[in-house]
């Protein structure tokens, strides 16, 4: 038979594919769509940190229309120059590390791509195929970039390949496709190589994904991360035989080259990106978890953490497990970035994630391990969850934040659960919260990463406003509701691309209540949260003089036009008869809503004899008046006062109290005192931060 | 000879009590404007908010973070204000060592007439020598660098962690030998300065500088002794203080009365290795 169909010749392809790589598959059904597929063949070259790679990408339309073009991501192209999109939007900066502008810069080239039209073996297509095959187009020459996010013709990190034929709904593709790469010096980015480490990271052509909106397959941006649809991957790695190689999946096999190398195989499934690493220094530890593998890949410089960082990896993936769902994969890699190659850490990839720390980090800095929980909550959010980090980053990032913080605070909290170090306690929690007040009202939370203000509200609208308002929602729900929220998001949307409204879809069905009214406020609108106690007396009610008066005190109010409905009053202790005896005191508290955030919230009102009331206030209206006539006086008034609403920015200005308290001042202004003594008298102690710096 | 003028020195510091409470009340009253504005700041932005009952107890992060955003116009001005305290802080103890260098020289009892006019008398000397003495006090920090050096020659530009890690280390105790240096340079040099009534401040400084360096074992030791001392006070200090973190205002109380006699205690240090110093002198037959 001279033309086999093309979807029987790609099961065909697809057995002898399992046949030779995959002789014992990770999962024995897969658990995702398995749309894009790589086999890719990997050589690095040590001296000019340099790729030299052969692709095969069997990719799958599963939408329901015939398909023109392919797209592709370059990534590695946002470090070719100074003009890049990436680079423009960064100054060339990123996470405060800088490319080497001399010998540093990167670069990816596909020099040449042809469409395998009758397919064989991978291993065949992989050793075998040329543009001069039989049965393969050549589409090289139909390669082109573009830039669908903002025009810039110096921009190559997006290439558009236009197929001579439309890939029929259904239908398959097999490319093979030949690059080389330079990976930045030193990482940067996430990615890049420095002396005898590297580490490899958006390093491949990728294809972006094809939605019911067409192509999403955006630019390479400063404040941006990925998108990508689940496959399968075999990767060969071929690195010097003395390098220690760690990367996405399972390692399946090493063989020695007759040019003295070694040829690394690694094996992944149902996973969206592929990244690795290797180094001839890496010290590795393992250890076991519930049923996952745990490989720490150590610098020598930081051995001594070793048990550190196995600690947190193995506190991350039982929390997770416990509390979120089951992580799917057998393995996790956690890698230790080398001195001077910072650019690569806290970074998260399927199966393996970056992780960052310094000589000497004292215990008390958590730094460690927030990173590693939070790089592992990505497997949750970023690779279970696969949404689209380009255009609702806080899906990932954000969610991320939060569990980070709870994770952080049930292990290490009450208090100072990420510093406790020389007095100082702060935790996690605390510090997304500062964040979100400084850039609260600039960007919404949603909103393509690359169109914020700058790169800080980025960060704050990605990671710290979601952690904040998330945490907010947890205390509106409880913590039971909010967790059973979060396992049903991710039962019900793994292997696939949820989107914002996914999450509130859940939300609402999981919380039995339209949550829209909150999510409307907090993800897609720049509203602020500002509750505040902005008026507080108590004084005698004046005894009756003068001609016929009569107090009536349960009519006082309304005769006054007073008790509206705005107004709550609390008429319970009133005597029919004024005596000579009775003291009564009138009593106003007023309450404002000064942000445009409107937020169900507690109002507490403690009165001189111990009395306290409580009140729920719903916060629609822009203030509460709150007046009593009793013979108590009203000496405090405070909104929330479990500090339950975290989105409020300032909690300072929640409560209002006739009772001084000067001890709270003065003890501040004793020690405020005391550290300006000691500095005026010993100023040289300053220096001794220079060692704390070295942390960071 | 030092065990002997550590003891006369620390006996001294400690009983002259009108010397130890004028270098307290410098410290203090330096450290005063800055504090108030501090304390003004602070308390317009609590106003009549709960948070103040709050603060008796742990510094409340929360509000730390709300402050600096929320208040930051009102800590704009702490800063210069505490520039100006050093300045003052500065001054005033240069003011404060010309009287009593001519005391301790000419072993007399206090007379606050007779130690203001000499303060006064060697005040404008004092600055003199002190500006002087600045770029034998860079001098001196600038030893630390030879490490940075050192470590390039031998482990490159970008060595192993630890190894930028200890060097650093050493680099500050190097940094702190430096300022010690210089401190005792100083100290022996105003010695040099009232001793002969010196109006070239230059003699002054290169006669602190020949003193110290030939002297160096006993002046050394004497400082370390005094160092040691200051790092037991402060010891004792914190491990005290760790104790009254209460919100409660008898701790409360209790604290700032803590913090205040350490001062107190420090300023007496400061005196007594001063009174050190001049018994070391009169041991070695130097004046």
């Amino acid at each position: 038979m001279k033309h086999i169909p093309s979807i029987w010749s790609l099961l065909f392809m697809l057995w002898l594919f399992s046949m030779g790589f995959s002789a014992q598959p990770i999962f024995p059904k897969p658990l995702s769509p398995r749309i894009a597929n790589y086999t890719i063949d990997v050589r690095y070259l040590p001296e000019l940190k340099m790729l030299n790679g052969k692709e095969v990408l069997i990719w799958h339309n599963t939408s329901k229309e015939a398909i023109g073009e392919l797209q592709f991501h370059l990534y590695l192209n946002a470090f070719r120059n100074n003009r890049t999109t990436f680079m423009k939007e960064s100054g060339g900066v990123h996470r405060g590390f800088k490319i080497d502008e001399k010998k540093g810069w990167g670069f990816i080239e596909i020099w040449r791509m042809v469409w395998v039209r009758q397919p064989e073996d991978v291993y065949s297509i992989l050793s075998m195929v040329t543009e001069k095959s039989p049965g393969v187009t050549d589409l090289s020459d139909r390669m082109e970039f573009i830039q669908p996010d903002d025009g810039n013709p110096e921009d190559k990190t997006v290439l558009r390949v236009q197929l001579p034929k439309p890939l029929a709904p259904g239908d398959s593709i097999v490319l093979r496709i030949d690059f080389v790469a330079r990976l930045p010096q030193p990482p940067f980015a996430r990615t890049g190589a420095w002396k005898e480490y590297v580490f490899a990271g958006q390093w491949f052509p990728k294809i972006g994904v094809y939605t019911a909106k067409g192509w999403n397959c955006h630019q390479f941006h400063y404040n941006s991360e990925f998108f990508a649809d689940f496959g399968v991957y075999d990767v060969f790695i071929t690195v010097p035989a003395d390098y220690v190689v760690g990367a996405t999946g399972l390692e399946y096999d090493v063989q020695q080259t007759p040019e003295g190398q070694a040829r690394h195989y690694f094996h992944a499934e149902d996973v969206h990106d592929f990244a690795w690493t290797a180094s001839p220094e890496f010290v590795e530890f393992k250890d076991r978890t519930q049923d996952v593998d745990i490989r720490l890949l150590m610098q020598p410089d930081h051995v001594d953490q070793a048990e550190r960082h196995m600690r947190a990896a193995k506190a991350a993936v039982e929390h997770f497990q416990n509390w979120y769902g089951d992580y799917p994969f057998p393995n996790l890699t956690v890698v230790d970035p080398r001195r001077g190659a910072r650019g690569s850490g806290g970074m998260e990839y399927p199966t393996l994630i970056t992780a960052g720390t310094a000589y000497g980090m004292p215990q008390g800095l958590r730094f460690v391990e927030a990173v590693i929980i939070h790089e592992f909550g990505h497997q949750f959010w970023y690779h279970l969850l696969a949404s689209n980090e380009f255009e609702e980053s806080w899906l990932d990032e954000g969610i991320n934040s939060y569990t980070e913080a709870q994770i952080m605070h049930d292990l290490y909290g009450p208090e100072g659960d990420m510093i406790d170090f020389l007095g100082l306690k702060i935790n996690d929690i605390q510090f997304q919260r500062s964040r979100y007040i400084s850039f609260a009202d600039l960007d919404p939370v949603v909103r393509p990463a690359w169109l914020y203000y700058s790169g800080t509200s980025y960060g704050v609208n990605s990671y710290s406003r979601p952690a904040v308002l998330l945490t907010t929602l947890q205390n509106y729900l409880g913590w039971n509701t909010m967790l059973k929220v979060m396992q049903t998001y991710v039962s019900r949307y793994r292997f696939t691309h949820p989107t914002s409204q996914d999450f509130i879809k859940v939300a609402s069905e999981v919380s039995g209540q339209d949550l829209s009214w909150f999510f409307d406020q907090a993800l897609f609108s720049t509203r602020t949260l500002d509750y505040s106690a902005s008026y507080l007396i108590s004084k005698k009610v004046k005894k009756p003089q003068g001609y016929d008066f009569t107090l009536f005190v349960k009519q006082t109010l309304k005769e006054a036009g007073l008790d509206t409905g705005r107004i709550a009053t609390y008429k319970q202790i009133v005597p029919e008869d004024w005596s000579e005896d009775t003291t009564l005191y009138y009593s106003e508290a007023r309450i404002r809503r000064k942000g445009q955030f409107r937020f169900p919230v507690d109002v507490q009102l403690v009165f001189s004899n111990g009395d306290t009331l409580r009140d729920h206030w719903d916060g629609q209206d822009p203030w509460k008046k709150y007046v009593f006539i009793r013979p108590d006086r009203l000496l405090e008034v405070q909104v929330d006062p479990e500090q339950k609403i975290l989105l409020d920015r300032n909690w300072t200005n929640n409560s209002l109290t006739l009772r001084p308290y000067p001890r709270g001042i003065l003890k501040q202004t004793f020690r405020f005192l005391f550290a300006t003594q000691f500095l005026l008298d010993q100023p040289e102690w300053l220096g001794l931060t220079r060692l704390l710096l070295f942390s960071f | 000879m030092v065990g002997k003028s550590f003891r006369i020195g620390l006996k001294t510091g400690l009983g002259q009590r009108k010397l130890v409470l004028l270098y307290y009340l410098a410290s203090l009253l330096a450290a005063l404007p800055v504090t108030l504005a501090f304390s003004q700041a602070m308390g317009s932005f609590l106003g009549r908010s709960l948070i103040a009952r709050d603060l008796g107890g742990h510094f409340n992060m929360d509000f730390f973070f709300e402050y600096l955003f929320f208040g930051k116009n009102g800590l704009a001005t702490l800063p210069f204000l505490w520039l100006l305290a050093a300045l003052v802080y500065l001054l005033g103890l240069l003011l404060l060592s010309g009287g009593l260098f001519a005391q301790f020289y000419q072993d007399r009892p206090y007379q606050a007439q007779r130690f203001w006019a000499d303060a006064f008398h060697h005040w404008g000397r004092m600055v003199r020598l002190g500006l002087l003495s600045v770029p034998v006090l860079l001098l001196l920090l600038a030893i630390q660098f030879l490490e940075v050096g050192l470590q390039r020659l031998i482990f490159g530009k970008q060595p192993y962690e630890y190894i930028a890690y200890w060097g650093r280390v050493v680099q500050m105790v190097l940094a702190y030998a430096g300022i010690w240096i210089f401190s005792l340079i100083f100290d022996f040099a105003r010695w040099d300065l009232v001793a002969n009534q010196q109006n070239k401040t230059r003699y002054s400084l290169m006669a602190g500088i020949r003193f110290v360096f030939s002297q160096f074992s006993a002046a050394g030791s004497l400082y370390a002794l005094f160092l040691l001392t200051s790092g037991l006070l402060t010891l004792v200090y914190i491990l005290i203080s760790g104790l009254l973190g209460a919100n409660a205002v008898p701790a409360i109380f209790l604290l700032i009365l803590i913090q205040q006699i350490y001062m107190w205690l420090r300023a007496g240090l400061r005196v007594g290795l001063l009174a050190g110093e001049r018994e070391l002198l009169r041991q070695l037959g130097s004046n």
